[in-house]
Formats: structure tokens, sequence, C-alpha cells
């Protein structure tokens, strides 16, 4: 959901992942995701034209959610989801906040766009303890090469 | 301490340590140990759709307990927790248990449409072989000597033995003879054109594990899976399921492993050949009357499920 967000709406150019490759870098098992191994996709997208980074953090505000929405960064929240009393920890990309109506939106891989109430959204939200954020990273400058990106063999090409 | 600091404790202990899909239930103080000790399980959501409208997504949840439990101590300074691996694998086999008695219920509703598949026939052939020679007109017993003439003569006596004890031969001096269940169910079932159908749908609907785990035919487990792939969502959806032959294929890999598409199209082929499910246009449908069948009987499948304990 994001990286389409990264790819269409900010054109940046970035490796081609489909679910199941998201699914293999991030360690989804059957318990799920953990949420700092989300992290783990920002090695894959080190080719891209922009360096793009998710960076897990913990004892966030409702108001590190603005910023990123006002700086144009779509962020990830962990939230415990309720459907038929039941409830579960999930994760949800908050795509805007209306100050007026009082209102969170958020895409939902479950359920799709979705909108609820300040107050219901900020309950789900710390339900899941410590309020964790996953934040997108762009920076426009290309990526810098790491030791990992050079052949192993110096000798290699000449 | 009071329990909402370990609750907290555990609940972010449990968010850095396992996937979304595990939660803790509320800790208690386990005055033995003097620790705080906190259950895991899962509500596990499951999205199933019809592909007919792919839009409409039905949300069902399983619940999964006894995954394992977290106990801090009271200054949550140490805790004691499963991996994430134990967790995952705890999570894996509930869900196969799930999906073994959803199978079940299908087996035992399916069987008669099961035993037309000519693999199965041939998986089975040993037991096709001696209840048609039952079925020959005046054909009372099979001896011990024609046993012996046989090129794999202990497994055959291993049929025999299988036959015995389902009560569908019995154990006479010379060697065995068809039991009162036999007559029976010919007698119930003499206006069929195939009783050897009727006789090998009875053993596949009540001695399906015998045939699977002892003596290891799983030839024809395939079909079983591929009906189960489509019978298993629906009965969880309480809904008959259009589905795609394509995501019949993936669901099929998902839960049972790689294997050949071109095999598996063919298992599709003959499910709805024997017609056990039903193919209109592009979706796959279950058959009416025997979804209606596994309909009556999804009350055996549980809606809350832990790890057996001894």
């Amino acid at each position: 959901m994001v990286l389409n967000y990264v790819s269409q709406d900010l054109g940046i150019n970035i490796p081609n992942l489909d679910l199941n490759d998201i699914r293999r870098i991030v360690r989804t098992q059957a318990d799920g995701t953990l949420p700092y191994d989300v992290a783990r996709i920002n090695q894959k997208l080190r080719p891209a034209s922009h360096r793009v980074e998710f960076i897990p953090s913990e004892g966030n505000s409702f108001h590190d959610i603005e910023e990123e929405l006002e700086g144009k960064r779509p962020v990830i929240a962990w939230i415990l989801k309720t459907v038929d009393n039941i409830g579960f920890y999930h994760a949800v990309v908050i795509t805007h906040v209306d100050k007026d109506r009082l209102i969170v939106g958020y895409d939902d891989p479950m359920f799709g766009k979705q909108e609820y109430p300040v107050p219901s959204f900020l309950n789900d939200w710390e339900e899941c303890e410590n309020n964790l954020l996953i934040r997108l990273s762009i920076d426009r400058k290309p990526p810098q090469k790491e030791l990992e990106d050079f052949p192993h063999d110096l000798n290699a090409g000449k | 301490m009071i329990s909402t600091q370990a609750n907290k404790a555990i609940r972010t202990y449990v968010i850095r340590h396992y996937g979304n899909l595990i939660r803790p239930c509320d800790a208690v103080l386990d005055s033995d140990s003097k620790t705080w000790v906190a259950e895991l399980k899962s509500d596990y959501p499951t999205i199933i759709r019809d592909d007919e409208n792919p839009k409409d997504r039905i949300l069902k949840f399983l619940s999964l307990r006894q995954l394992g439990e977290v106990r801090i101590t009271q200054d949550l300074a140490q805790v004691e927790a499963p991996t994430r691996d134990e967790c995952v694998r705890g999570v894996t086999t509930l869900l196969k248990r799930w999906r073994e008695k959803a199978e079940n219920i299908i087996i035992s509703t399916s069987a008669d449409e099961l035993a037309k598949i000519g693999m199965v026939k041939d998986a089975l052939n040993p037991i096709v072989m001696i209840l048609s020679d039952f079925m020959r007109e005046g054909r009372e017993v099979i001896t011990d000597a024609e046993i012996r003439d046989e090129p794999r003569e202990s497994r055959m006596r291993q049929y025999f033995q299988f036959l015995t004890q389902i009560s569908l031969v019995q154990r006479v001096d010379e060697g065995y003879r068809y039991a009162p269940l036999f007559a029976q169910l010919r007698e119930l079932n003499k206006k069929s054109d195939d009783f050897k159908n009727v006789l090998l749908a009875y053993i596949i609907k009540n001695h399906y594990s015998t045939i699977r785990e002892f003596f290891r035919i799983w030839r024809f487990e395939r079909f079983i899976h591929m009906d189960t792939c489509y019978y298993a969502p629906s009965l969880q959806a309480e809904k008959m399921l259009a589905t795609r032959g394509e995501s019949l294929l993936n669901r099929y890999e998902s839960w049972y492993g790689p294997a050949s598409r071109m095999r598996l199209r063919s298992v599709l082929d003959e499910l709805v050949q024997v017609r056990a499910l039903d193919r209109r246009g592009a979706f796959y449908y279950g058959q009416e009357e025997l979804w209606q069948e596994m309909l009556a009987a999804k009350n055996e499948l549980p809606v809350e499920i832990s790890p057996l304990r001894a």
C-alpha cells in the first residue's frame, strides 16, 4: 500500500515487489508480522532512485502522526482492531486527519478505506501499547552505496 | 506490583516478540513462583472471498488458545516466554487441526462421490479385489490357501485383518467369509448399480484414517485435499462460495505444499466429473446436496481450538 504510494504518487522508482516478496522479506509467518521486521524491507529498497526507508518507533504522540501527514508521508500505525467484539493487532496506513470533523482516515488492508473519530482511533492505538508507528522516510538524494553493494572480489571486472 | 503494570509489560513484550496476530490474555499472579503469567492466544482472522464478488469479503475468526505463556517477575525485570518459532508452530498446528476436522466432515459427506474416482479405486485395489470376490454369485469363503498364493501375502493378510476389524468380513476355520454387515449393506443397496462403490464409500467414510495412517495410502489424498480447499472456507463462511480454479490451486499450495498445477487441474476435473464439485463458467461451486449435509455437520467444527494435553 505504502510502496504503491511511493512509486505511483511520488513517482519514485523502486524495485517491483509483490505481496509474496514483501511477506518473505518482513518475515510474515503464521502468527503475523513483527512491527520491527517491517524495516527489513529497507535493504531491498536500496536500488531505488531515492533513499526510501521504513522506521518503526514506539512512544509516539498523535502530533507525530499529524506531522508525518503534513509532510505528505503516510504513516503505519499498529492498532487493536475490534470486529464483532473480537480484537486483534493490526497495521493500518493513516492517510489523513480531518481536524474539523475530528476524524482519522486510514487504509486498512482488510477493510479498505476507513474513517474513525479521533478518540476511538486513539483508544485502538493505545491498546497496542507504546503507540507504535512506522514512519516513511524519503531522502531525495540517491541512496549511498554501502560496502555490501560492492562486489566481494575487488579484482572482479579488472 | 499491580496487575495493570504487569499486563502492560506483557503486552509490550508480546508486540515486540511475536507476530501481530498473537495477544496475551490478562495476567494472573502465580503465588508459588511469584510471577505474573499470561496465556498467549490468537483470535485468528481469516478473510474469505467469493471470486464472483471479489469486493465482498467475509471476515471470520478462529479462537486459538493456549499458545504458550509469558511469565514476568513481579519487578518486571525478567521474562520467560516461548520463542517466536514455538509460537508459530503452535498456531500452524492448531490451524492444521481445524482443517483436518473440516476435512473429516468433507470426507464423510463426500465419500460416495470420492469412491467413484478411478485413482481411489486403484489405490484401494486389494480391498476392491477382496470385496468384489465376495460379490460373486455363490462365493462364500476366500481360503487361506488362496491368500498364500498372493504375491504380497502378508500385505493381503493385513487387508483381511482390517476388513475383519471393521466387520465387513469374518474369520472362519478355512479362511475368511463375508460378515453380516456386508450382507446387510448389500441388502440395503440392492438397487445400486455398483455395490463396490457403496462398500468403498463406506470404508472411506468411516475408516479413512486407517487407510492413510496404517496402510499409508496417500495417492488419492490429493482429491480430498482439493475438495477441502473448496469446502473448508465455504464452511467457515457458511456460504457456498464461487471460486476460480486458480484460487483453489493457490490455496492448495499454501495449505499442502507445492504440487504440479497440471495434476491439480486434472484433480479438479475429476471432482467435477464425480459431482463432488460443480463448475459453472469460470467458477467452481459445491454440490447442493453435499453442501446441505456439510452445513448440518458444521457444529462439529470447533470455533475455539487449543493444543491437546496429555
